[in-house]
Formats: structure tokens, C-alpha cells, sequence
């Protein structure tokens, strides 16, 4: 039977490291704790940031024609599964270990018959370990190394750094998020060096388009990012026309858009406007059946004046358009979830080993 | 196209698979229907080794993501029936199977993601144990989804006895199905077993049955190849014999049978065709099937028929309606033990049902009239090989009891070497088929069974040993004796109503497929059991007949 990895854990330095059984529990599934990965950006979006803006425009989708086939060709989504798998004592500092599975899954719909089916060459899952900032980088490699001759799981170790007031079962889950970022953002590049993605194959992105590292945004032409959910409170716009994000979507009829607003972010430049997918009177929200879209300014033209209103119709259509079929029943995020996005975050945890499963690994 | 991989097992917590049954999802772009057979993969007694499980299809489903019926009106942006939407919702077939075989003798479940192959030709009959028969007869072929043909053979020991025999055909008429596929059948068996069977068919419709050693010119090259896909000859049958109700008039050829001028020509100048009649003594011990119908409640009629059987010195019908008339009479009766009022009612019903002109003493000297042979002598003439037609059809159902119960007691006294003049290995194995069962054995007898059907019951429970095989074929299995239905070692099913279906127990072990399927049968295809198959049930279709089928 091969050791469990705790064992090894345990094994590597009995006289410093103690480790503390306890229940193994999946976080994801505790409420009360933060969604990490509906945080609102921290990047204000300030001003409206298009181009040649027609003095009738309504943000009304209606009359856009609709692409055929559509722009959209890929969908991506991350995925995690977090644990607190043991408490270890090391050096009189007490940890909890937190554990994970993390994957990434890119399905294509194919255009003339609207199936789906997951590009499995861009498609990935590993179980990671986030181990505390007492560990040193060389702790790290050491411990990856016994993982690696002892178990047959293959596990990542990531060490996670120290911040004051901070949980550290908070930065232990956010370490892992980066992972799943990273990997995320591993897996455009990719698809960009393979030349999967281009003006008609466009890449939609689960969730914003901030994934705490740096890249070329050039291999992020063609690729969106659309959010099931947003901070309605967060302030659009500068000075007297600052409004609420809530109040703006909340004048939104079915199939229409707000303008896009400039979120710059380090040395990027990102677009993010709002579409209202579904009427409200069917919804029992203001904030259902809207998305928020997020969209790099790549060229020197966008980054300085800003977006094509035309270019951010037709995205936006073509959005509007993939509204169904929906997971109604299945997700509470229904109306403002894009089924191939819903069917790329299946497969991923489709992929996941079972809770008892991985418990049992630890 | 065989082993394609067209699936996969998958067992869940809800639905495991277990060593009966396993479910597979199913490759978008194959096709496949209930009964047809696959092949899973399986792993060996070795852990090195792997071996193979057959399943047969049972039932498939489709199933989708969606969460609820209202969740796919609410992607139709709730309930418009105009909306198309961009994206198709993640859904797949599921087969459900229940196993017939490994080859392995291995009975564990087979696992999840385990792959699903069509089973080739060999694997199908290997799946159904076939391969291992010793006197195989062609029993029709399976057309499976991925276009192959495979023939299916019955066991000879299992349908002719001795270890199983018999054999019921169920089926709404007008789909020319049960008489066709029984007909099929005794040609595959008098193909494969030559001498050693003879056969006695009851033709009951027109003249269906009245041409059956002659061919039919109009099967197409199509229809040839069916019958050579089973191995068999598309020719008629041969060595038979034809016996028609007598009648007196000469106009019609002293015949009541529908039987066209110009067959009966033929075959008379063959020297095949005869007429049959009842003289009065051959007729005496067989008078009970006269009143097999009548409500015998207290077994009054059929006392009454044995007390008759034992009157010697009656050499013509009219005294035997004399004598029975005399004892009608009030104060005639030397037996007290049966009422002059049941006497009557014996009496009544003879008179009225001896109206025939088959009851008739033969002639010696107008041989012209044709009275030819009765039918207990034309059944103890027939040797291994031979089949004999008895027309039926012109006959009351009171009669054409008679004729049939007369068939069975006359085989049967051979069979128990009752005869001096037949030796009981003379005529072979006797395949007796006759259509409408439910005539002979009226599955509503409940415990007042008249002699006729004890008869066939004593035939069905023990014929098999004694080499006397029955074929029977009705409409409705309700309408026939279970006892009947429960000693067939291979029942046929064809299309059927729903209605039946609800109705009668034998049906209640269909998976629902099935039941469903049995409702829409095209014609030439039904649903097949077996004594010696490892599936419950299968699907085969049948050859076009290459007799000749007057219209």
C-alpha cells in the first residue's frame, strides 16, 4: 500500500514537523467562506471608452446582425476544489494544509451543429498542495521530491507567503486559485501558438480577465472574458456621471448593452461593459440574466480612443445569441450563464477524483 | 463493420451494472436498436488475460443535462416555440443490456468504461449458444443494426423431443406471420431431418395450405437468398398427401373443401389428393370430440360417449341413431346411473351435428362417390418424411374438433403400440400442426376439461417422449390452456395489441421494449424462445414461403 501523503509529509522531518490528523474538508462546500472567484476586480472602470459613439445609439442589440457562424467558437473554464486535509505544528506556529485539485477545460462548439465537445489537447487537472510560508523554498523542493519517489499521486507542491491578518486557510485557497490561473493563462498561450484562435474562433473565458500575472495581451486578441456576477455597487464613470453598476444594468431591456468603460489594470488596458441576456420580468432579479464582458485593448488605436462600437455589438450579439440552451435547474447562475461554459465547467469536475477519493490520497 | 468500439459501459451509484444487466452510452453516430447483440470487453481469469461478455440490447434512452422539462422551456426564452437555440445540450443514448454470455465463464459485473463492440457473426451465435447444438434446424436470422445476418438455429432434441418438444406460435392474424413462420419451420425440418419426422397439417384458411408441394413461381431472387441464408432450399415440400372432406355432391367434385378444380385435378391425377369420411364404427370411440364444446359440467355427454364406445353390432349410422333414440324413451333405460333428460340432450346434439355428408358408410360399389379413407386409416398409413394435409376449413368448429381430436387419439394409440398393424417407430416423429389452438384447448376449460383437450394435454406432457410433437399457433395465448402453453419448449411470438399484452401473464417478464416492440412487428419478423438460448427473447425475421399460395 503506498504512503499516504501526510506520511511522507510527516516523514521528511519528524523532530520539526508535526502533523495533526484531523477531518478532511472540503471548503468549497462550507458556507460563510469567501467565493474567491467572484471577486470584483479592484480596478475601477472610469470612463466610457469608444470610438465614434452614433448619437442614436441605444445599446439595443436587436437590428446587430448576427455572425454566421458564430465568433465564438471556444469556451473555457477553471476549476477548483479545495480541502483542508491536516493541521501540522512546525516550529511552534500552527497551520492548517490545504489541498486541491485544480483544472482547466476548453470545449469547442461546432458551428453548424452546435454540439460541444472538449478540446482535450488544452484541457488539464492536477492535485496540488499548498504548504506554508515556514517552509522554505528548498523545504519545498525537498518535499516535492519525496512526493514524487514515495507516492504514485502525483501532487504539486506550492508554498503560499506570509501576510499579516490574513487566514492562512485564505491564502492557502488563494495559492491554489493562482495555480488555476496560471494554468488558465498557460492554456490561451497555447492555444494562440497553435493558431486555434483568431477573428472567427474567438476564446470565451469563465470569469474576468485578471489573472494576477503578467503576458502578452497580444495573445489575448481574441479572447473575452464574461462574469456571471459582479459587484453591483462598483462605480462606473468619473466625476457627475459616476453611477452605480446597478443602476446602469438596471435600465437594461432584454438584449441590450452598456457602453464600455476603460479598466486599466498595470500596463493593460481592458474594455468591460455589461449585457442583459434575459428579460427581467421572467427573472426574480434586477441582477439576473446580465453578464459582465471584459475584452483587452490590444492595439495602440484601442488602448489610446478605445473600441469600435460595432466590433462591441456584434461581440455582444453574438453573446446575446448563446443564451440558450441554459442550466436552468442545475445552476443558480442560470440566466447569465453560457451553456458551453456551463458544459466546459462539467467536464473539468467531471475529471476531479471524488471527495473520497482524495481524501483517502492524504 | 465489426468491433468498432460504438460505447462505453457506465455503471453509476443509481445504476451499477451487475452480472446480469449493464448499460453503455452509446457513439453519437451509431445506430442501434432493441435485440441487437454487443460485445463488451471484459477482463480474463488472468489479470493478463481479457475475455469477452455478450449482452443483448433491451432498451435505450436518451438523456441530456437539462434538470427538468421546464428548464428546456425556459431555453426556448420561456416557452417560444419559435426560438432556435445556438447551442445543443450535452445529451447521449443509453443502451441498457442484459447479459447473455462470457466466454470466459466469467459472471462479474463488467466496469465502467469498459468498451462496447458490435459482435461479429460467430460471437452472436456463440453468445447464443448455438454453436454448440447437435441437430441444429434453421429457425430464421437476426438482422442486427451494423447490417450483418445471422442465422438462428433451434435445437432438434428440444423442438422434436425427447429432452423438449412442441412448439405455440402467438399472433393477431392478417400479418401472415404464424402460419407462414410455422410452415417455414417444418420445411427447415423436414429439410434437416428427412425421414425421420412425418407431419400432418390442418388447413383451416381457404386454400392456403391446399398447394404446399408446389412452388411458387413469384419469389424473387431477393426471397430465394433468405431462404440460403439460412441454410436451407427455397422448394416446396415434398412427399404430401392431401385429404378433403367428403361431400355427396358430384358437382363438387364429392368435396366440400374451396380447394381450386384445377389443383385437385392435379393432384388427383398424382395420385395425392383423397377424400375422407366417417363410417359410422371408426366413428363410435371418437363421438366425445363431437361435444368437446358443450357445457359437460358433470361429464354426463362424455359418459354417455363411452357408454356408446362399448355397443358392438352397429354397422351403420342409422342404427346407432336408432338405438340411441330408443333410449330416450321413458322407461327404455336398463342405466339408471344417466337421466332419460341427458340421453335427450345427447341425442339432440347428435342428431343436429351428424347432419354432415362426411358421416356416411363407404360405398362398395359406387366408387365414383369417393368415399376414399377415413382418417384414422390415411393417419396410420403415414411413414417418416411424408406430410398429410387434412382441409378442415369447409368443416363447423364441432367437426373440425372431431377431425383434430381423431388425429391426436389415432397417433396417440400408435404411439402406445395400441396397434397391431402400425408399429409405434413407423411414422417417425409426428409434428401435428394446427392453427387456432384455441379451439382444441380453450385455455377458459377450467377443471370440467373435455376429452379432446385432455387429449392434447396428455400429448403436450408426455409427446415428447413418445415422439408426437405439437405446433400450434392462435391468436391470443389467454385463449389457450396454460398447461398447453407451459410444455412448449419454444414459443413464437408475433404482433400482438396492447390490450393482450396487459391481459396475459406470459408477457409480464418483456422488459418494456419488448412489449412495446411486440405491438408493431412488421410482417416476417417475430420474437423468438427457446429452451436452449441464453437471451429470453430475440428478434428474427423469416423467408417468404416458396409454396404455392392460391388467392
Amino acid at each position: 500500500m503506498p504512503p499516504r501523503i501526510l506520511e511522507i509529509l510527516g516523514s521528511i522531518s519528524s523532530d520539526t514537523i508535526r502533523v495533526l490528523p484531523c477531518e478532511r474538508l472540503n471548503l468549497d462546500r462550507i458556507e460563510g467562506l469567501v467565493d474567491y472567484s467572484e471577486l470584483e476586480s479592484i480596478n475601477k472602470p472610469n470612463q466610457p471608452f469608444e470610438v465614434d459613439v452614433r448619437t442614436d445609439w441605444t445599446g439595443d442589440l436587436h437590428s446587430v446582425p448576427i455572425p454566421s457562424p458564430s465568433l465564438l467558437r471556444y469556451f473555457m473554464d477553471g476549476s477548483r476544489r479545495t480541502y483542508r486535509i491536516a493541521d501540522i505544528i512546525v516550529k511552534d506556529h500552527y497551520y492548517p494544509l490545504i489541498a486541491g485539485q485544480v483544472g482547466v477545460a476548453v470545449v469547442e462548439r461546432e458551428p453548424m451543429s452546435g454540439r460541444l465537445h472538449p478540446l482535450r489537447q488544452y484541457c488539464s487537472s492536477q492535485t496540488v498542495l499548498a504548504i506554508p510560508p515556514c517552509f522554505t523554498e528548498s523545504d519545498s523542493k525537498q518535499l516535492q521530491a519525496e512526493i514524487e519517489r514515495k507516492s504514485p499521486y502525483p501532487v504539486e507542491v506550492l508554498r503560499y507567503k506570509a501576510e499579516t491578518d490574513k487566514d492562512p486557510v485564505d491564502l492557502g485557497v488563494a495559492r491554489i486559485m493562482r495555480e488555476m490561473a496560471a494554468n488558465e493563462v498557460e492554456t490561451v498561450i497555447r492555444m494562440f501558438s497553435d493558431q486555434a484562435l483568431g477573428n472567427g474562433r474567438m476564446l470565451v473565458v469563465d470569469g474576468p480577465l485578471r489573472f494576477g500575472q503578467s503576458f502578452d495581451v497580444t495573445q489575448f486578441r481574441n479572447v473575452i472574458g464574461v462574469s456571471k456576477t459582479f459587484l453591483p455597487s462598483l462605480k462606473l464613470g468619473k466625476g457627475r456621471g459616476r453611477q452605480d453598476v446597478g443602476a446602469v444594468t438596471s435600465q437594461l431591456g432584454q438584449a441590450h448593452r452598456t457602453c464600455v468603460y476603460k479598466s486599466p489594470h498595470d500596463d493593460r488596458v481592458m474594455g468591460v461593459w455589461y449585457v442583459r441576456l434575459r428579460s427581467p420580468s421572467n427573472l426574480t432579479g434586477p441582477l439576473q440574466g446580465l453578464i459582465k464582458v471584459e475584452i483587452f485593448a490590444c492595439d495602440q488605436q484601442e488602448r489610446e480612443y478605445g473600441f469600435s462600437p460595432a466590433r462591441i455589438d456584434t461581440l455582444s450579439r453574438c453573446l446575446y445569441e448563446h443564451r440558450n440552451v441554459t442550466p436552468f435547474g442545475s445552476d443558480w447562475r442560470w440566466a447569465s450563464h453560457l451553456y458551453p461554459v456551463f458544459a466546459a465547467e462539467s467536464y473539468v469536475k467531471s475529471r476531479f477524483v471524488s471527495d473520497v477519493v482524495f481524501k483517502a490520497m492524504f | 463493420m465489426t468491433n468498432r468500439c460504438i460505447g462505453r459501459v457506465t455503471a453509476t451509484e443509481n445504476a451499477p451494472t451487475s452480472c446480469d444487466s449493464l448499460q453503455f452510452w452509446v457513439d453519437a453516430d451509431v445506430i442501434l436498436k432493441p435485440f441487437d447483440i454487443v460485445r463488451v470487453e471484459q477482463r480474463g481469469r488472468d489479470p493478463s488475460e481479457t475475455s469477452h461478455t455478450y449482452a443483448i440490447v433491451t432498451g435505450l434512452s436518451y438523456i441530456t443535462d437539462s434538470a427538468s422539462h421546464l428548464a428546456n422551456y425556459v431555453s426556448a426564452d420561456f416557452g417560444d416555440v419559435s426560438q432556435h437555440a445556438v447551442n445543443k445540450r450535452m445529451g447521449t443514448a443509453i443502451a441498457f443490456a442484459d447479459v447473455l454470455y462470457n466466454n470466459a465463464e466469467i459472471e462479474m459485473p463488467v466496469v465502467d468504461g469498459a468498451a462496447v463492440e458490435w459482435a461479429d457473426e460467430e460471437g452472436i451465435r456463440e453468445a447464443l449458444g448455438i454453436n454448440s447444438y447437435r441437430y441444429p434446424i434453421p429457425a430464421g436470422y437476426i438482422r442486427t443494426s451494423n447490417g450483418i445476418e445471422v442465422p438462428v438455429d433451434l435445437e432438434a432434441d428440444y423442438l422434436l423431443g425427447p429432452e423438449g418438444a412442441h412448439l405455440n406460435i402467438a399472433g393477431i392474424s392478417g400479418l401472415a406471420t404464424k402460419t407462414s413462420y410455422a410452415m417455414f419451420l417444418l420445411s427447415s425440418v423436414q429439410q434437416r431431418r428427412a425421414d425421420q419426422v412425418s407431419m400432418i397439417i390442418f388447413n383451416v384458411k381457404g386454400q392456403d395450405l391446399l398447394a404446399i408441394n408446389e412452388p411458387n413461381d413469384d419469389l424473387t431472387e431477393a426471397q430465394r437468398l433468405d431462404w440460403t441464408r439460412c441454410g436451407l432450399d427455397p422448394v416446396p415440400f415434398r412427399d404430401v398427401r392431401f385429404l378433403y372432406p367428403y361431400s355427396r355432391s358430384a358437382t363438387q367434385n364429392h368435396t366440400t373443401s374451396h380447394v381450386s378444380r384445377t389443383t385437385l385435378e392435379r393432384q388427383k391425377d398424382q395420385g395425392i389428393a383423397r377424400n375422407y369420411y366417417y363410417d359410422v364404427q371408426t366413428a363410435i370411440p371418437k363421438l366425445s370430440y363431437l361435444f368437446a364444446d358443450v357445457d359437460d359440467s358433470t361429464s354426463t355427454m362424455q359418459s354417455i360417449a363411452a357408454e356408446i364406445a362399448e355397443w358392438e353390432d352397429i354397422s351403420e349410422w342409422s342404427e346407432l341413431f336408432t338405438k340411441v333414440a330408443n333410449r330416450t324413451k321413458s322407461g327404455s333405460g336398463q342405466d339408471k346411473s344417466i337421466a332419460i333428460a341427458s340421453w335427450r340432450k345427447f341425442n339432440r346434439i347428435l342428431t343436429a351435428r351428424s347432419k354432415s355428408d362426411l358421416f356416411c358408410e363407404k360405398s362398395i360399389i359406387n366408387q365414383k362417390e369417393e368415399r376414399q379413407e377415413t382418417i384414422e386409416d390415411a393417419v396410420s398409413s403415414l411413414r417418416g418424411g411424408q406430410v398429410l394435409v387434412i382441409d378442415i376449413e369447409p368443416l363447423p368448429d364441432h367437426l373440425q374438433r372431431l377431425v383434430f381430436g381423431d388425429v391426436i387419439k389415432t397417433i396417440y394409440g400408435i404411439k402406445l403400440n395400441e396397434r397391431d398393424d402400425v408399429l409405434p417407430d413407423d411414422l417417425g416423429h409426428v409434428i401435428i400442426f394446427a392453427d387456432e389452438l384455441n379451439k382444441y384447448a380453450p385455455g377458459t376449460s377450467g377443471a370440467n376439461t373435455s376429452s379432446l383437450t385432455a387429449n392434447i394435454l396428455e400429448v403436450t406432457e408426455r409427446g415428447r417422449s413418445l415422439g408426437t410433437v405439437l405446433f400450434g399457433a392462435e391468436q391470443f395465448r389467454t385463449g389457450v390452456h396454460d398447461r398447453v402453453l407451459g410444455n412448449c419448449s419454444t414459443n413464437v411470438y408475433g404482433r400482438t395489441s396492447p390490450v393482450e399484452i396487459a391481459k396475459c401473464p406470459d408477457y409480464k417478464y418483456f422488459p418494456n421494449t419488448y412489449k412495446n416492440a411486440v405491438t408493431r412487428l412488421p410482417k416476417g419478423t417475430l420474437l423468438l424462445q427457446h429452451a436452449l438460448f441464453r437471451a429470453a427473447l430475440i428478434k428474427v425475421s423469416f423467408p417468404f414461403p416458396c409454396y404455392y399460395q392460391p388467392k
